[in-house]
Parts: C-alpha cells; structure tokens; sequence
C-alpha cells in the first residue's frame, strides 16, 4: 500500500502579531500629582483657553440666534421700495394698511382681527429724566394691538400693553441694557422722557432670543405725532394665512404706486446676520489668538514637565515599553488635565456667562451657552491638550536610551 | 478530495449569499415601501381642477421672434391710457428691472422700466450689482416710470410660473409686449396682462427705437 502525501499548498506563516503594551492608566493619572504647581498652570491654563473659546462662542450663536429667532417663515415685512436692507431707513404712506388688508386674500386673521401690523422702528436718544441731560440710545417700535399677533415671540410678563392717544410704554427684558441703565429704573410706573415729555411705563414684556427683546414699544399714532411723521410708517408686516408670498409680492408690483417692497421677515433678519458676518469672524480670530497664546505657554509646561522625566522615559523603555505607549501615555496626562480644566470652565460658562447680555446696533442679546456651545469649548481644550502634548513628547523620545539614562 | 472541494463550493456559495443578503432586502424592502407609499397620490378635490402651474401655464405662443412695429416705450403708454381704460389694447416697450428682483417667484409678473431713467450701469462710477434696481433714482421716479407686466394662465387668471429666464426674460433685458389692460390697472399703476412677448436682441436698436 502506497501512503501519499497531500500536496496540498500550505498556509503562509504569519509572525506572530504583538500587542502594544500601554502603560497603565493610573500611571498617567499619578504623575499629574508630581508636581502640584505644573499642574495648576495646566490647569489654569486649560480653563483660560476653553473659557475663552466658550465665550466666543457663546457670544456668535446668541447674535445668530437672536436674529434667526426673530424671523418667522409666515410673516412677509412690506417695505418702502429701495429700503430692503433696512427698516429704520424704510417709509411708506400709512394708508397702505388698509390697501393690503382689503386687496390680499389669505392673511392670517382671528375672529376678524387681521394679522396686518404697522410698525415705525425707530432708534433714538430718551433720558431718564427732564433735569438729567444724559441721552440715552433706544430701539423704540411704534405698534397697534396687532403687533401682538404678529409677533408672538412678545409677550406681557408685567402690567398692561400701552393704550393709543396715551404717552405710555412698554419695555423689554433686555431694555436696560440697551440703555445702559439698571433694570429697576425700568420698573412699572417709572417714565423715560422723550419729545420733551414723560412717557410712562405700563408694561413689561419678554421676547427671547430676538431684536425685539431690548425694544420698546409705544403707540403707533403717538409716536407717529413725536416724531412728526402722521402721514407714514416704516413697514408693514403681516402674517400669511392661507396666502403665499407670491400673492404679497405681486400684490407689490401690481400696485407700484404704492412703492411697496415685500420681503419674507426670515430672510430680512438673515441678511442681518450676514451684515454681522466680518464681526463674527473677528471674535473667532480674537479667540484663536488667545487659544494660541495659551497652547504655547502650555508647551512650556509640558516642556518643563517631560524634561524633567527623560531618564524615567529611558528607564521605560528599558522595561520594554514602546515609545509609541509612552507618547500615548504622556499625550494622556495632558489630556486628563485639559479635561479637568475643560470641565470646570464649563461650569463657570454655564453658570456666569448664559444668558449674559450684550449690547449691539439693533439692541442687545443674551449669550447662548448650550450643548453645541460647550461641545466646541471642551472639543477645543481636549485638542488643545493633545497638541500640547506631542512637541515636548517627541524632543524627548528623540534621545537613545543611553542618552535618557545618563541625562541629568 | 471530491468531498473537500464540494465543502469548499458550498461554504464559498453561503458567504456569496450572505454578502448578497443585506443588498437583496433593501431591494426588496425598497420596492416594498414605494409600492405601498400612497402618500403623493392624492385625489383632486371634487369638483375643482388643481391649479396649472410652470411651463403649462404659459399660453404657447407668448414669445415671438418678430418685434412689434408700433411699441411705445413705459412712459407714452401711462400717458396714453387714463382711468377705464380696462380692455384697452397697448404695445409696450422697455427695460425689465425697477425692483432687486423685478420678478415674481412662481408668478408670471415682471416689471418693466421706461428707458428714459438710466440704470446704474450706465453710471462709469457706479459698481452696483445689481444695475437693474435703478438705485440711483428716487422710488417716486422709478414708479412713475414703471409698468406692471403679467401673463394670465388658461383660467383666465395669473398664471403660476415663474418667467425668470423664460424664452429670454431676465433683469436688464429689453422686451416688446402686446396686451390688455386689466382692471386692476389705475393712472397712477399700469397693469398690462401680456399676449405677446418679444426679446430684443439688439439693445441697441431697442433703446433708439420708437419711444416717447
């Protein structure tokens, strides 16, 4: 019987694969307690950076917001033909109220009440009192009863709305900061003095997260009269029912006397927003520099730190750690301690800067700090700590081990 | 060997068929889903068509390649046509601009300016973007010199089509329409719904053409 082999191809032998052995994770967690005063300046450090980056962009994302929020899709602004970019530019007759609530089918309405509302936007100067010279800046919008509907981001938290052929006021949250003034001083039953007379407040209200909450509101026709301007307002601005915009704006050009311009109001506040674009990106290139200044003086201290651990790096490696596992290691000091800081800046961010408010042209919003505004402050402190990381790893994984040993 | 090869091929096959698994339920659950998607089906309301819109609202013989021998620019044509002049036939004559965007979106409705008022280009200095709003020139100017240009759809009513780079219409051109006055129209607003609409290739001759 002959016994044959198979000749079958065999498997190519693999070598082995060896695991990378990492150091353990407590090592890196102990060595972050060596030095307290490094430790500290790391820390320091990571909060400063991560607070910055925070600030930053708590400061954008309430600007957006406070000019995407005060948009709505279904309202349309009419405005003076030639003024799209700005209301407070804007005129237009103040019959042509009448004139769009009769001649456009579909506007919104509520048990006959037209979604129709004239409006005059106004920036100027009040004081807070007849003797007192100090001019005060104000955002003030003249409205009727309608504004309300309209608008429903406003609403009366105190008091009343303000009464036409009376000198009365109603102001926002946000007010006094546009001011520049305390909020007390803005109470129900306090005045602010404007066409050399006393206009009291009778109503508080809030719209967050828009332009209109650091407005205040006063009565169409009496501002109309203050101002001298009986025969016009600055816009229009309705909300579509079963209407589309198509209906509005070719109710505008078919009535081209009336020198109407018909804008949707989200996309009037996104042109803001694209105004405010070159401002955005300086507060973004304020904080890179910032966030560099602060990754550079963080490679110091790494520097300092690993330096001070070359023949302890030497001595692992003769242990037969790789420096791959070494680097990892280091890279996870410094990210511990970027964490630590990241995570108590975001607390002193949630607690200090949300809704902190700031003013600006078209009057103040409150910073935003929300789960998107933290995610970019901590992702910005853990890159940060381990970009800062890497550079004093590398110089010092550079030497032989001969070298590390023997280094003083 | 025949037993090992045959193992082979049919441990080969199943990984086959289990690569082909995944795909071959996403065919099917693809088909599954489109065929019982009832939701873009939705039955017109009795007793009322849905309203024509885009190209099939135009009437087809809008355009004409033949320019209109008696146009007469914006300005003439306010003059010529008075309060009741509904009906009224008038050939006109003009520049598409008057607004940023002197169209209407998903309306057949462009506004048309008198050549009399110069738009922003033909100012050296002036690097407007947008030459066509005439923002050089006072609103009141600008509407006195303005005409309302619509095309109405088959039921009689304004058609739902956007004419934004239809047959040749775009801000700056130069167009001819033949139409009727509406009702809406007033002395102070022209309104012209159009039947016929020529685009002037030559700027030239249009704006040294018959006018004012």
């Amino acid at each position: 019987m002959v016994m044959t082999q198979s000749i079958e191809p065999k498997a190519p032998r693999r070598r082995p694969r060896r695991r990378l052995r990492l150091l353990p994770f407590e090592y890196g967690v102990r060595n972050l307690g060596r030095s307290p005063t490094r430790m500290a300046a790391s820390l320091i450090g990571a909060i400063l950076v991560v607070g910055l980056t925070l600030a930053a962009a708590a400061f954008i994302r309430g600007m957006e917001r406070s000019l995407v929020v005060s948009g709505r899709a279904d309202n349309v602004i009419l405005l003076g033909a030639g003024s799209e970019e700005s209301v407070e530019r804007s005129q237009i007759g103040a019959g042509a109220t009448g004139l769009v609530e009769a001649a456009i089918p579909g506007i919104r309405s509520r048990m006959g009440i037209a979604y129709v509302s004239p409006e005059i936007h106004m920036a100027m100067s009040v004081q807070r009192a007849r003797d007192r010279a100090e001019e005060l800046p104000a955002v003030i919008r003249g409205v009727t009863p309608a504004a309300w509907l309209v608008h429903p981001q406003a609403r009366l938290v105190q008091g009343r709305a303000p009464e036409a052929g009376r000198d009365e006021l109603a102001v926002a949250a946000l007010a006094h900061t546009r001011l520049g003034i305390p909020d007390e001083e803005l109470q129900i039953g306090r005045s602010l003095w404007f066409d050399h007379r006393p206009w009291k407040i009778v109503g508080r209200f809030e719209a967050p997260d828009t332009v209109m909450n650091a407005e205040i509101w006063c009565p169409l026709a009496n501002l109309q009269i203050a101002t001298r301007r009986e025969n016009t307002v600055s816009c229009i601005v309705l909300t579509l029912g079963g209407a589309e915009f198509a209906d509005v704006d070719a109710f505008c050009k078919q009535r081209l006397d009336l020198e109407l311009s018909a804008v949707r109001e989200s996309e009037y506040y996104a042109k803001l927003a694209d105004f405010f674009g070159p401002i955005r990106s300086l507060v973004w290139v304020t904080a890179a520099m910032i966030a560099l200044g602060g990754l550079l003086g963080g490679l110091n201290t790494m520097y300092a730190a690993f330096s001070a651990r070359v023949r302890e790096i030497g001595a692992l490696q003769t242990l037969g750690y790789a420096r791959s596992a070494i680097v990892i290691s280091l890279v996870q000091e410094s990210l511990i301690a970027a964490a630590i800081g990241g995570l108590v800046a975001a607390g002193l961010g949630a607690m200090v800067l949300d809704r902190c408010a700031v003013r600006f042209s078209m009057g103040a919003f409150g910073l935003v700090v929300d789960a998107a505004v933290m995610l970019t402050g901590l992702g910005a402190g853990l890159l940060l700590g381990a970009l800062g990381a890497l550079p004093p790893a590398w110089r010092c994984l550079r030497m032989t081990i001969p070298e590390a040993l023997r280094a003083s | 060997m025949h037993q090992r090869t045959k193992s082979l091929t049919t441990r080969s096959s199943a990984r086959r068929l289990a690569r082909q698994a995944p795909l071959s339920l996403l065919i099917f659950a693809s088909a599954l889903a489109a065929g019982c998607d009832r939701s873009k089906e939705k039955s017109p309301p009795t007793g009322s068509a849905p309203p024509v819109s885009g190209a099939d609202a135009l009437p087809r013989e809008l355009f004409v390649n033949q320019p209109f021998k008696d146009a007469v620019g914006v300005l003439q044509a306010r003059r010529d046509v008075k309060n009741d002049s509904t009906g009224r036939r008038v050939t006109i004559r003009g520049r598409i601009g008057g607004r940023i965007n002197p169209f209407v979106e998903g309306r057949a409705m462009f506004t048309l300016v008198d050549f009399a008022l110069k738009t922003c280009a033909e100012n050296p200095e002036d690097a407007c973007k947008t030459p066509w709003d005439y923002c050089c020139e006072p609103a009141d100017e600008i509407a006195r010199h303005s005409a309302t240009i619509q095309v109405a759809g088959p039921d009689g009513q304004l058609a739902r089509a956007d004419l934004t780079g239809v047959g040749g219409l775009a801000p700056m051109a130069i167009v001819e329409v033949e139409g009727t006055v509406v009702p809406q129209s007033s002395e102070a607003s022209l309104v012209v719904s159009a039947e016929r609409i020529h685009v002037r290739s030559d700027a030239t001759e249009a704006t040294t053409g018959k006018g004012n």
